[in-house]
């Protein structure tokens, strides 16, 4: 079953600079994406098309037979938590804690008058710290976020990403923050967390190694385009290097959606 | 001024073609003093008309200081020794001071919240809002605190609840704005990402922005509760409760020893609040 469904998306700016073009991408139940390219390639514009924050110029996007773009108020918020989403630099809340920004992704399900007291159901809490302890966090449990480590700090956001149990998650550069060697962990742990709790996931990456090792499937994108979309067996070194050929090329369309953005 | 003053260029254009300036030409033509522009010097003569209309529409006049300098010394003289058995009478209505500052401060604050996140573009972008409110805050804040404690004598009657009523309306019309200004400048990606939660605006307030913006806001606070204290201490004259009030009726008693004492008691009660809340200051940010 198609959990995620991008048919013929187009994206302009208002500056005019076209980010997508007709990109058709569909991921099943359970399947690991990872959606590689050099920067500029219309990735971070892609995710944000996926997670309902960005609407399609052309095209459409259904989660879950859903169009987010269609829904309004309640509706709305009760899908956008379907969808937990991982940022490249981690979007937390640096002076509370760890547990408090754990539980944000509790908050479109909590009660609405009692949580704005930061009273939260005892169900909630134990998920938080459960989920915290599974990525290893759980001596942090009560420190503050700006505390902790780049690549704890992104622990805590997948946490909270977990925490709405959502069908699908969504990841734009998680580690292009990190170090390679915390980039690796992070990731494997985004993996593992993924198939425990049997979601789908689509994985924004930059790098190709790291793609390879947790994807099953890789959607190659360049200038807008997806280029190629095999599963990770029939990803051929040459199909990389063709990828990201003229790097400097694209660095001036990334430059250009930068300055869009 | 004893600078060369550039010249007004020749009205009569040159025929011959321009030669392009030298480097040598460039560099003394950009040394030069420029000729203040008749802007600069209207400006000017403005300001030193302004000044002669306000001091003389005061009777400001430089003889009279200090023909009226024996009297201030005078006056000063008669304030010594301070009288002692004041210091009761003085401490206690400090007390109450301190009560109506603090109170109308908390109070103030918490009425500044609702109005500033209603005045803060990043919170409610749809400008009829942002506009009203910012309106509505900008005209009350005009007001002196003073005026409001006149306003609240005449409504609930003579003390220190006047006096609370009117810090704390002032407090909320001056804090919103403040807070507002704040909250605009706030780090939205925490907020963002809690909006593609599914969280609600309220729920996103509680749990992200004033985690986020606490302390700051906390600062601030401490700053208006100080200037609020120097406030509260005048608002007795006006009926409005605390140690002004002492203050007014001993003047009028010629008793400048029990002046003293209530100053003094005044002095260091703010200048003791002012250390300690600025030392809690740095500690926040």
């Amino acid at each position: 079953m198609t959990v995620l469904e991008a048919a013929d998306v187009t994206f302009r700016y208002p500056d005019g600079t076209q980010a997508l073009t007709e990109v058709s991408v569909g991921v099943q139940r359970g399947e690991i994406v990872a959606v590689l390219g050099p920067s500029g390639a219309g990735k971070s514009t892609l995710f944000k098309c996926f997670a309902g924050l960005e609407r399609p110029t052309a095209g459409v996007v259904r989660v879950e037979d859903v169009d987010l773009a269609g829904l309004r108020g309640r509706e709305r918020r009760l899908a956008h938590h379907r969808i937990g989403l991982v940022f490249q630099e981690f979007h937390l809340v640096g002076r509370a804690s760890v547990l408090s920004n754990v539980l944000v992704g509790r908050l479109a399900t909590a009660n609405p008058v009692t949580s704005l007291v930061h009273w939260m159901s005892r169900r909630d809490r134990t998920l938080a710290v459960e989920l915290l302890t599974r990525v290893g966090l759980g001596e942090q449990v009560r420190k503050r976020a700006d505390s902790l480590s780049g690549g704890q700090r992104q622990r805590v956001a997948l946490a909270r990403a977990l925490s709405q149990r959502p069908e699908l998650l969504l990841a734009d550069e998680p580690v292009a923050n990190l170090d390679p060697v915390l980039a690796t962990g992070v990731i494997d742990d985004i993996v593992r967390m993924v198939r425990e709790e049997g979601l789908t996931a689509v994985l924004n990456l930059h790098d190709v190694s790291l793609a390879r090792r947790v994807a099953q499937r890789i959607v190659g994108m360049r200038e807008g385009r997806v280029v190629f979309d095999l599963p990770v067996g029939e990803v051929t070194d040459a199909l990389l290097a063709d990828l990201y050929a003229n790097e400097g090329l694209a660095a001036q369309a990334a430059e250009r959606e930068e300055v869009a953005a | 001024m004893t600078a060369t003053i550039e010249k007004a260029p020749d009205p009569a254009p040159e025929k011959a073609p321009r030669q392009a300036p030298t480097r040598r030409d460039e560099i003394e033509r950009l040394a030069r003093l420029r000729r203040p522009s008749w802007g600069t010097i209207a400006g000017a003569v403005g300001v030193v008309a302004l000044l002669g209309w306000s001091s003389t529409s005061t009777g400001f006049s430089g003889p009279a200081l200090v023909d009226g300098l024996p009297h201030v010394a005078d006056f000063v003289g008669r304030m010594f020794p301070p009288n002692l058995e004041e210091l009761p009478v003085a401490i206690e209505l400090m007390f109450e001071t301190l009560g109506i500052a603090i109170t109308g401060t908390v109070f103030g604050v918490l009425l500044a919240i609702p109005l500033s996140l209603l005045a803060a573009r990043n919170i409610f972008p749809q400008p009829w809002i942002r506009d009203t409110t910012r309106v509505v805050v900008n005209v009350f804040r005009a007001i002196p605190e003073l005026m409001w404690a006149l306003l609240f004598v005449s409504a609930v009657g003579l003390g220190a609840f006047a006096g609370t009523l009117a810090i704390m309306v002032g407090t909320a019309f001056g804090v919103a704005r403040l807070f507002a200004d704040i909250f605009e400048t706030a780090d939205m990606r925490a907020w963002d990402a809690a909006a593609a939660t599914g969280a609600r605006k309220s729920q996103r307030i509680a749990w992200v922005l004033l985690p986020q913006q606490l302390p700051t806001m906390a600062s601030y606070t401490l700053l208006v509760l100080d200037g609020n204290v120097r406030a509260a201490s005048l608002l007795g004259l006006v009926g409005a409760g605390g140690i002004g009030m002492e203050l007014n009726q001993q003047l009028r008693l010629f008793e400048y020893g029990s002046v003293m004492t209530i100053v003094l008691v005044v002095l260091v009660v703010v200048m003791s609040l002012d250390l300690l809340s600025s030392y809690v200051r740095k500690r926040f940010v």
